[in-house]
Formats: C-alpha cells, sequence, structure tokens
C-alpha cells in the first residue's frame, strides 16, 4: 500500500506557517479544500482534532500523521503539508513536527487505514524518506523521492 | 504426535481448561503469560490508538498453553475446549491450533 499512488503535487502543500495544532490544521484542511480536494472541511477538521486529543499522532523524525475515518469517502486520501518552521505537536511533551500528513479513510474500510499508518510508521524507521523529502527540490520531486524509499521496502 | 497451542483469551477459564485436559487425560501441558499484537499496538504504540476498536475483544494479557498429545486425543481434547469456551469465532475468545510434531522425547505417560 505505497503513498505514493496516492500522493500527486496538487496534494503538497509547502510553506505552512506554524501556530497551534488547531491553527495549522485548519490551515491545511482549507487550503486542500479551495483546492476541492476535500469537501467537508469542517468534519474533517473536528474528527482530526478528536484524533489528536486521544494522543499526538506525531512520530519520530519532525512527522506527525493526523488522521481520521470519514463517512461517504469514496477513496482513501493522503496530502501532506510541509511547515516553514517546526511547531510543537505534543500534547504533554514537545514533539516537534516539520512535515504532516493527512490521511483520511473511509469509515466503512478501517482496515486499510491500519495498513496505510502501519506502512507509514515502518517507512519512517526504516528508511531515510524525511531526510529525503527535506533535500527535494520541487513537489515533483517529493513524490519521487518517496516512491524511490518506499521500494526499498516494499 | 501433535503439538496441541491454546490461546486463551479468557484467562478466568485457564483452571477449567486445565480441568478439561485433565478429563481426556492430558496431564501435562506448559502455561506461558503472553499478550496479543492488538493489546501493544493500541495502548503502547499511539499512532494505532485511534484505531482502537479494530482490535475489539483484545485482552490486556491471554495465556498460550502448549500441550504435546497423541494423535488420537487431539479431536477429544479440540471438543471439550470448544465446550470450555464456547464459540471461538466469537473476538476475545481464543485460538487453537496444531501442529505435527516429527520428534518427542521426556513425555509422561498419559492417564489411562
Amino acid at each position: 500500500m505505497k503513498i505514493c499512488r496516492f500522493l500527486n503535487e496538487d496534494r503538497i502543500i509547502p510553506g505552512l506557517d506554524p501556530g497551534t495544532k488547531e491553527e495549522v490544521l485548519r490551515k491545511f484542511i482549507m487550503i486542500l479544500n479551495k483546492r476541492k480536494l476535500i469537501h467537508n472541511p469542517e468534519e474533517v477538521l473536528t474528527k482530526i482534532l478528536d484524533r489528536e486529543h486521544l494522543g499526538s499522532t506525531a512520530l519520530n523524525q519532525e512527522i506527525a500523521v493526523p488522521h481520521a475515518l470519514i463517512s461517504n469517502l469514496e477513496n482513501t486520501f493522503i496530502a501532506m503539508g510541509i511547515l516553514k518552521e517546526k511547531m510543537n505537536f505534543g500534547i504533554d511533551k514537545e514533539k516537534p513536527v516539520s512535515i504532516l500528513i493527512l490521511l483520511l479513510g473511509n469509515k466503512d474500510n478501517p482496515g486499510q487505514q491500519l495498513k496505510i499508518l502501519a506502512h507509514i510508521c515502518r517507512l519512517i524507521k526504516e528508511t531515510e524518506v524525511v531526510s529525503k523529502i527535506k533535500q527535494a527540490e520541487n513537489l515533483d520531486d517529493i513524490c519521487r523521492r518517496i516512491e524511490e524509499e518506499e521500494s526499498k521496502i516494499i | 504426535m501433535k503439538l496441541l497451542v491454546l490461546i486463551l483469551n479468557q484467562v478466568e477459564k485457564l483452571e477449567e481448561v486445565l480441568e478439561g485436559f485433565l478429563e481426556v487425560g492430558i496431564t501435562g501441558a506448559t502455561i506461558i503469560d503472553s499478550v496479543g499484537m492488538g493489546q501493544i499496538l493500541s495502548q503502547e504504540v499511539p499512532i494505532f490508538a485511534g484505531l482502537r476498536f479494530m482490535f475489539a475483544g483484545a485482552e490486556p494479557h491471554n495465556k498460550t498453553i502448549f500441550s504435546v498429545v497423541r494423535e488420537e486425543k487431539e479431536s477429544e481434547a479440540v471438543d471439550i475446549l470448544k465446550k470450555i469456551l464456547g464459540d471461538l469465532q466469537k473476538p476475545g475468545t481464543g485460538i487453537i491450533f496444531s501442529i505435527p510434531l516429527d520428534l518427542v522425547e521426556g513425555l509422561k505417560p498419559e492417564i489411562k
């Protein structure tokens, strides 16, 4: 279940301003909404924030994977936000994050979200995907570098 | 000979399971404390916290019971385990499987 299958240049948002978790996620989701990639931004934001209240979705290496299950979503949706500067994505302790991978899954197929989350965790641990994303020259290069790193573990 | 393995989620039924083994003449088993994958993922790996419901039925701890049994004893043992545990398809009950063994030494004789 490669995430590069779901990503394209349109779904990568560079230059997000840091702020509170809610501010950054709202901005990120609203940009995707303006691009007509997300049609129900308030529902998405609420569900994403509900999930964050259970515990931070920040992983190591400055990546967080805010995620939620949404009703009536046709296909799994993945988008990437790149922050201008690191921000704290933790709750009890500091979790610096500079890359957000937004993952939305269909409520009726939670197993797929579980598979993709597990894949992202392994991708981050077993490859140099984070540094490769940071070194990328443009949005197309990000997709290409993710694909290269994913091919090392699948 | 077969290695009969029971992963018992209803740990409160351990005594009944061992009594059931005795009833069918199985006098030896090894019991180890174990933890299911769902428990670890949902409780100890925060990224999966939102999908805890996917692991419904996962108990905090379970017991894994190994017993070497004669082939003809296997179905008798499985039958009594099903009577004790109920429907194994129900999440959170347990899993039974067996593996054929090539070599067994040191096994005590069964009760006749």
